[in-house]
């Protein structure tokens, strides 16, 4: 791959990105930018040659915008800018050439969600590498949080969920930024989501207990059991806390799903009143069951207000 | 039961009155939050049985609520399902305001707590029913009270107003800020702040009825 080749493609794909400044990318910039990754060792061909490409424009419009500001940058901060994100487009795109592999062998739509996601984690971080005087290992510490997150995020179980959560949660005096709480948002939900699967039974585990799709309506429909839907989960769940060791359904939970209903509860509302700690002040209401506080739970259950 | 949480009781409260009565703060309200389904947040509902931490236990008088904090109120309505659902999308945010200053029973500290043998559990207790004997309690040492001022149990230091609305509702009025699903931003951020999954805004989210 000749050098003067590659700034000629970049420059080529550089012009077909929408003008939203008016300073272009330089020549010497791209050569910065293209020497840098070789420092890194992100050859182009070791990659995936569409994430190449969305990583390389996501860096190539931070950039411009960011000298389109008129900030004075020097020279220095541009090359160290450049080498701290090719540092954190290595560790994104360059961990296994197998998996890249895998991609390319993903139907266009599923890949197009890949790269979505890669364009975006890589523009942050390279915006992260501009606005801010940020060393080099600094930058490789933040890039392998955003890939450390991501991997929980998709893989992780319900806990592993909901530490990340803990862990991005912001202060109460932070000023929260739109887009902050919103990303936040959906990591909950998510967290959440995972939490009600890893919370219940699905149909297919309690026909073990001779529990028959048809059984299970019938309970459904006679109030002595409730089922929920989570997204990304086909079929319905039915909450662990609502049957007995012996696997038949509690004996209250009539008088439970009614009280919930008459609040205006829905059926996660309901689940997460019950198995939620501080919905029965340090215990969860479905515990309090087992000590016979039924008046307790249905009071805190009528104080739902939805 | 080891790590089993202690529930501390509230007591019941005493016939008469602790001697001196603790005085009553004056604070005029300018903006404590509500929200509510209702049309008019300052409606006189009454609950025959009670339902919320200070109501009357059977009814003998009408109470509302509100937090001085924007995003608290928040907490202190979704914090036991740590969520919103989608049903809340017409629900109404409001802020409520007094043409006077309000005559406030303090049960957000600890002095105050201590001379009416109390701790904080009058604030956190989920046992309402215990809770509203203190309401109706406080509502007779008190006839010159307009309300209480007391701790949030999900929202802490944000202090929580419960108005005795037959003594108030003159003096308070109310402004809408909008229906939920409408304040997306300011839905977010209150939830973001109080760990509470947004599910509101969730178009994947089946709400599924009981």
């Amino acid at each position: 791959m000749s050098p003067t080749g590659n700034t000629k493609r970049k420059t080529q794909r550089a012009k077909k990105r929408p003008k939203k400044v008016s300073v272009a990318i330089s020549e010497a910039q791209l050569g910065d930018l293209e020497k840098a990754l070789a420092e890194e060792g992100l050859q182009e061909s070791a990659v995936h040659e569409p994430l190449m490409v969305k990583g390389l424009a996501a860096y190539g419009r931070e950039l411009v915008e960011y000298l389109g500001e008129d900030r004075g940058v020097e020279e220095d901060c541009v090359i160290a800018a450049s080498s701290a994100s090719a540092q954190a487009a290595a560790i994104l795109l360059n961990t296994s050439p197998a998996r890249h592999e895998l991609l390319s062998t993903l139907s266009p739509m599923r890949r197009q969600y890949v790269e979505r996601a890669l364009e975006s984690v890589t523009g942050l971080l390279t915006s992260a590498a501009l606005g801010a005087a940020v060393s080099n290992k600094e930058l490789e510490a933040q890039a392998q949080t955003a890939v450390d997150a991501f991997r929980v995020l998709v893989l992780g179980n319900a806990s592993q969920l909901r530490s990340l959560v803990d862990a991005l949660d912001p202060s109460v005096e932070d000023e929260i930024e739109n887009e902050e709480a919103e990303a936040r948002g959906r990591l909950r939900l998510q967290a959440m989501y995972r939490e009600i699967i890893a919370e219940s039974y699905s149909v297919a585990e309690l026909s073990k207990w001779r529990l028959s799709r048809q059984r299970l309506k019938q309970l459904r429909d006679a109030d002595k059991l409730f089922a929920l839907e989570v997204p990304y989960f086909k079929g319905l769940l039915y909450p662990r806390w609502q049957f007995e060791p012996s696997m038949k359904p509690r004996q209250l939970m009539s008088v439970l799903i009614q009280t919930a209903r008459e609040s205006g509860l829905d059926a996660i509302g309901f689940h997460r009143v019950m198995t939620n700690p501080a919905a029965g002040g340090g215990t969860k209401p479905a515990d309090l069951l087992e000590e016979g506080k039924v008046e307790l739970v249905l009071g805190i259950l009528k104080a739902a207000d939805r | 039961m080891p790590g089993r949480a202690i529930h501390p009781r509230v007591p019941f409260p005493p016939k008469e009155p602790p001697s001196p009565l603790p005085e009553l703060v004056e604070v005029t309200v300018e903006k404590a939050w509500r929200l509510h389904s209702d049309e008019n947040p300052l409606r006189v509902s009454v609950h025959p049985t009670g339902r919320f931490r200070f109501d009357a236990p059977t009814g003998e008088y009408a109470v509302t609520y509100a937090n001085l904090d924007q995003y608290a109120c928040f907490a202190e309505v979704y914090g036991d399902e740590q969520e919103i659902p989608p049903t809340q999308v017409d629900r109404r945010l409001s802020f409520l305001t007094s043409a006077r200053p309000l005559r406030l029973i303090q049960l957000d500290d600890g002095p105050h707590w201590s001379s009416f043998g109390l701790d904080m559990s009058i604030c956190s207790s989920v046992d309402y029913a215990r809770t509203q004997l203190w309401s109706k309690r406080l509502h007779e040492w008190y006839p010159d009270a307009d309300g209480i001022r007391y701790l949030g149990r999900h929202a802490g230091v944000s202090q929580n107003l419960c108005l005795y609305l037959d003594r108030c509702a003159d003096a308070m009025s109310a402004e809408l800020e909008g229906r939920l699903g409408e304040l997306r931003s300011l839905v977010m951020k209150a939830a973001d702040v109080w760990s509470l999954a947004p599910r509101i805004f969730d178009s994947e989210s089946p709400s599924t009825p009981l």
